[in-house]
């Protein structure tokens, strides 16, 4: 019983990912073919590594938005970078930047006490002059094609290393966040901040990992898709971060913190990748697809809180006692 | 119980001030190996401050701490009654957060297994569920894993501060069972209840404190249930004089509450009474009694599951605190700071937060009026007058919860309803709050008071209801009724 | 030694002695609207010697029509901030939307079709403050995904093809005494009327008071919805007041006229002095604050320095604003850090 508790949403999730793949393969046989599913495969991988980083961020009970900024930044620096001083440094570079712009999002929250979301508004508006800067008006591009060639090669015809890599890194955050001391210090924080530094735990140094792994991932997913692009375009990319929440909340995670699991954030992913990938298919247009996501998200933050509710219940009632119930203000 | 001689931890000549403020005066205790030692008083006494500055979190001013216990093995554990305990994460998780040492990458649950199980069985959950999430646990059980996480953090001496507040007859004794084996087993107990059947029952050794001071330390077998309530409550003290006040309105205008059978789930029930202006009624009783709950249901903060409510023959049905405080019904909060004022806001902004309809004409505040009820309502409280303007977070402790309850007093209400009205106020500013309710209530306001405090019930209200798990004892006037009768049914249950 | 077992300390600390002048002083200093009113004033005094161009009247006028716009959104996005909801996400899709309203309704004459631009801002305001505030969802998110549909809806209806108005908007290109043009003259205006509302009525008052302490405010009986509906409403209203007066400039509507209004708007609220905790701060904090933003970048590209270095400038003065504002709202609650 009290593996619902736990595992609900994932399973939930992954049920309707699973539903709606079924569903638009019947409907459309095309959608089964090797080369959509590689696109299928390519688009769910990049959404969830960004929107793993982005859970680890909102289970530590904060928000990054500054990720819409940091993607198109860290693809713009790879690509710069890579063209002048060779790929590896700007991959690298890349990064690191990311990174630093984590670091600088949990810091400037623990320290100062102040709400994420205004910080990263910060952060967001920072790191689109930044692309801007790094672009210098011209348009970027990476005259050597061959490490994107490969990187989104088919293996298997449906996977490509790209992919691989993203869902490595999505593993070993669900690895962290199940199964360290890490992982658990965020969950807590996230959950009861004032209990959790009551007790000792690190806050700050806990919240900056959180963004610090936000902005790796964003920045991961960023320089790979410019090296594959083989360019890129300052801006915002305001449709990855639309797609990243509604994926981590579908996977149960909650904008109050210590709620939520990696599992479930990828099948969220999956669940939307699927979604998208199938109506693009039919032929639907992006705006009735973003509109079809917008709505989606909507609904979901709807139900959310509702659906806690029952699994609670349902655990609570599953426990043979009489004793009090807790007072609703504790 | 054979007293041993080996003293773990002692504490010497301790005094610890905050502000000007003496919370603690040249305490020594010592506490020894295989003993229980109850740490008794009344709230205000010294004993929290006293087991902060044990547990490092508050320095002390002047002595010192110290753990002679020959193993060299000097840690303190505390179970504090505020619980500690993660909500989101699982029981087995927030075991491992006390169990943690601080290397390590991952959490070797396997390997911590063992401990916790022991732990948690000594605490009486052995059938606990280690995947359960603490938020779906009752309070009771989360009490329990508070206790537990105490223990597995493997300490010599233990500090159980208030560990049975909430608990119920068989989790009590099953906590008596653990206390006793650990003391068997060599530790050292500090125990901090306010249960004199548990002082008596299980503690070996008895100290209590009085206004930061310890008046009385000795063997359990030293004392007796009525000698320690006096040594709580003092040799001089008198009971406080209720400060008598005319009554200001005709007999027949006389606002009256009228409570039968209230119910609120697994908080209290069967409660009934009448509370009338012209008299201060009071509920009594301590943490987990209810009491602090039946005047939360007045004001339609909880659920109402039985009973009536009837205010001037007007039934009161399926409150919410917008409804009840439309009928008329205001309400003092327990916790000023988070909800009780606005902090940044100025103290005229305050009490007229809940009046803004008086102080508005045509949807526009009009600033003299806001000044006027400011002034009128500060005059009402024993506030300075000339510091309307000021914010409310720069007030001390009293003049703040003057404001949360002159907040109140603006609505002109028919109720008024305070939980713990003196909380964390100096002694100078409770007499004026008193004073102004008792004004209240003899121009024709019901006024209904939660305490815990037997000084402010001796001062304050004129009808005490006593109660205890959730039920009423007894109904009296206060001057009908001891102190000790007082205590010993809130603390026993039984009519005294 | 003791084992860290730590406990909040449930002591209060009393409270500094307060002398007028130590008060005054205090109030001075902590009122942020107050400092951003000064440092506006000055740098527009020090960019008018030290910034050549700057003193011109073409380009004053540019200068106060762009400021004019964000202006407008940013105090009605302010409302949003004070009663305690953050952000709303999704202004620079409601202005964008309300552009093509705009346009699309122009044949009916300017009045009407700013009318109705007004009107779909207010409606699409309220549904995201129904959300907010009786359903109690996240604004942040609500506000994302509200932006998605809208933009998403707008897509389809035009076929993402701009929408070219068919009538004389010109009415809103007047300028009053022939000087100060209609927009800016809205932007005073709305000010002045939200300034007083804030600070004078009885709603004003209600939604300082949620956004200070909602617990607080349901003690005493106070419901926080509506409140919470009002500020998104009239958030809402302003963008969509904006969109039209942005599309009447070219009669023209179309998507990607909302560029960066909602962050510039924010960068305005938050510069403004308006805490994002909630409860502290007016509606002409956030129009001073857009005013500042509008000088400053317009200083920086007078001096020569290029769009990005604009928008770094900018994320920048969001971190110092926000930890600013961070630092006195602690400090006025008594909290320690």
């Amino acid at each position: 019983m009290v593996r619902i508790y736990w595992h609900f949403r994932t399973l939930l999730a992954w049920s309707l990912a699973v539903l709606a793949f079924i569903a638009f393969a019947l409907t459309n046989p095309a959608f089964l073919n090797a080369g959509n599913l590689y696109s299928l495969l390519q688009s769910f991988a990049v959404l969830a590594l960004v929107a793993t980083g982005l859970a680890i961020v909102m289970i530590a009970g904060e928000f990054d938005l500054s990720i819409a900024g940091t993607i198109p930044l860290a693809g713009l620096i790879a690509v710069k970078v890579g063209e002048t001083a060779g790929i590896p440094l700007g991959v690298a570079a890349a990064i690191a930047v990311t990174v630093a712009v984590g670091v600088l999002n949990g810091w400037l929250t623990a320290h100062y006490a102040v709400p994420s979301l205004a910080v990263t508004v910060g952060t967001l508006v920072l790191t689109i002059g930044l692309g801007f800067a790094v672009a210098g008006g011209k348009i970027v591009t990476l005259t050597d094609f061959e490490p994107g060639l490969w990187l989104d090669q088919a293996i298997a015809e449906i996977v490509s290393p790209r992919a691989l890599l993203h869902v490595v890194l999505v593993v070993a955050a669900g690895w962290l966040m199940a199964k360290t001391w890490s992982g658990m210090k965020i969950r807590a924080v996230g959950s009861d901040r004032q209990r959790s530094s009551a007790s000792g735990l690190p806050v700050t140094r806990v919240l900056i990992l959180a963004f610090v792994i936000s902005g790796l991932f964003a920045g991961v997913a960023g320089a790979l898709q410019g090296l594959t692009l083989a360019s890129g375009a300052p801006g915002s990319d305001e449709a990855t971060l639309l797609q990243a929440v509604t994926a981590a909340i579908i996977g149960g995670v909650a904008l109050t913190g210590g709620k939520g699991s990696i599992p479930g954030v990828a099948a969220g992913a999956m669940l939307l990748a699927v979604v998208g990938n199938g109506l693009s298919l039919q032929g639907t247009s992006t705006a009735i697809i973003q509109l079809i996501n917008g709505g989606i998200l909507l609904l979901i933050v709807v139900i959310d809180r509702p659906l806690n509710r029952i699994v609670n219940k349902s655990v609570e009632n599953s426990m043979s006692t009489t004793q009090h119930r807790v007072p609703t203000n504790h | 119980m054979v007293l041993s001689t080996e003293v773990l931890l002692s504490v010497s000549r301790i005094s610890k001030s905050f502000g000007g403020a003496k919370a603690l005066n040249d305490v020594s205790v010592d506490f020894r190996a295989g003993e229980v030692h109850a740490l008794l008083g009344e709230n205000g006494a010294g004993k929290s401050t006293l087991v902060k500055v044990i547990a490092g979190v508050v320095t002390a001013d002047t002595g010192e701490v110290t753990f002679p216990g020959s193993s060299g093995s000097s840690d303190v554990a505390m179970v504090f009654q505020e619980l500690s305990v993660i909500p989101e994460l699982s029981v087995r998780d927030n075991m491992a957060l006390s169990m943690r040492r601080t290397s390590g990458l991952l959490v070797r649950r396997e390997k911590l297994q063992e401990r916790m199980q022991s732990a948690l069985a000594s605490a009486g959950l052995e059938d606990l569920d280690l995947d359960m999430p603490v938020e779906a646990l009752p309070l009771a059980k989360r009490q329990l894993l508070e206790i537990a996480r105490g223990l597995v953090a493997d300490a010599r001496t233990l500090i159980l501060d208030e560990p049975t507040a909430t608990l119920s007859d068989i989790e009590i004794s099953r906590v008596h069972e653990v206390v006793r084996s650990l003391v068997a087993g060599g530790r050292s107990i500090v125990y901090i209840t306010h249960r004199m059947g548990e002082v008596f029952r299980l503690a070996d050794r008895i100290t209590i404190m009085r206004s930061g001071s310890v008046v009385a330390s000795g063997p359990t077998a030293d004392f007796t249930m009525d000698s320690v309530v006096t040594h709580m409550l003092g040799e001089e003290h008198t009971a406080g004089e209720a400060i008598h006040v005319k009554v200001n309105f005709a007999p027949e205008s006389r606002r009256k509450l009228n409570i039968r059978g209230l119910a609120s789930g697994h908080r209290f029930s069967d409660v009934s009474f009448t509370a009338q202006a012209g008299e201060v009624t009071a509920l009594f009783g301590q943490i987990g009694s209810g009491a602090d709950d039946v005047v939360r249901a007045l004001v339609g903060i909880i659920p109402v599951t039985a009973g009536d409510i009837h205010l001037n023959e007007i039934q009161l049905s399926a409150l919410t605190r917008p409804k009840s405080q439309k009928h008329g019904i205001a309400y003092v909060s327990a916790d000023r700071v988070l909800e009780g004022v606005f902090l940044s806001g100025s103290v005229a902004q305050n009490v007229s937060s809940g009046a803004l309809a008086g102080v508005s004409q045509l949807g526009t505040i009009r600033a003299e009026l806001e000044t006027d009820l400011a002034r009128s309502i500060a005059s009402k409280v024993a506030f300075d007058p000339s510091r309307i303007r000021v914010p409310v977070g720069s007030l001390s402790g009293g003049n703040q919860q003057k404001i949360a309850i002159g907040r109140a007093l603006a609505t002109q209400p028919d109720v008024l309803v305070l939980n713990e009205p003196t909380r964390g106020v100096d002694i100078g500013a409770r007499a004026e709050i008193y004073r102004a309710l008792r004004q209240l209530s003899a121009n024709n306001v019901i006024v209904i008071v939660y305490s815990s405090d037997i000084v402010e019930l001796r001062e304050l209200a004129d009808r005490v209801i006593t109660m205890f798990r959730g039920r009423p004892v007894s109904s009296n006037r206060t001057t009908d009724v001891t102190d000790s009768q007082i205590l010993t049914e809130i603390l026993h249950g039984a009519k005294a | 030694m003791n084992t860290k077992i730590a406990a909040r300390s449930t002591v209060q600390k009393p409270s500094s002695p307060a002398t007028p002048v130590a008060e005054t002083i205090k109030r001075i200093t902590t009122d942020s609207s107050a400092i951003i009113a000064v440092t506006t004033v000055l740098l527009f005094i020090l960019a008018c010697i030290f910034v050549s161009e700057f003193a011109t009247v073409t380009n004053l006028r540019a200068l106060f029509l762009s400021v004019a716009l964000v202006g407008i959104a940013a105090v009605g996005l302010s409302i949003i901030t004070i009663v305690g909801r953050l952000f709303a996400l999704s202004v620079s899709a409601m202005v964008a939307v309300s552009t093509i309203v705009f346009a699309s309704l122009l044949h009916t004459g300017p009045w009407t079709a700013m009318a109705a631009a007004v009107l779909f801002g207010a409606l699409a305001g309220a549904v995201q403050g129904f959300f907010v505030g009786r359903l109690g969802t996240d604004p942040i998110v609500t506000t994302i995904a509200a932006a998605a549909i809208l933009i998403g809806f707008a897509q389809i209806v035009t076929g993402g093809r701009n929408v070219q108005g068919a009538g004389d908007a010109s009415v809103f290109g007047l300028t009053i005494f022939g000087v100060v043009p209609v927009q800016v003259l809205a932007f005073f205006v709305l000010t002045v009327l939200a300034w007083w509302t804030h600070r004078y009525t009885l709603l004003g008052r209600r939604v300082t008071l949620v956004g200070l302490n909602e617990k607080a405010a349901l003690v005493s009986g106070m419901r926080a919805w509506p409140v919470v509906l009002f500020a998104f409403i009239a958030s809402g209203a302003m963008a969509g007041l904006a969109g039209g007066l942005l599309s009447s400039e070219s009669g023209q509507g179309n998507l990607q006229l909302g560029g960066t209004f909602g962050f510039d708007a924010i960068t305005a609220v938050v510069v403004g002095g308006v805490s994002v905790k909630g409860g502290t701060g007016n509606p002409v904090g956030a129009a001073t604050g857009a005013v500042l933003v509008g000088l400053l970048g317009n200083a920086l590209v007078l001096l020569g320095l290029s769009y990005e270095v604009q928008l770094i400038f900018k994320g920048v003065l969001v971190l110092l604003a926000v930890v600013a504002t961070g630092i006195a709202s602690n400090r006025q609650s008594g909290r320690k850090r």
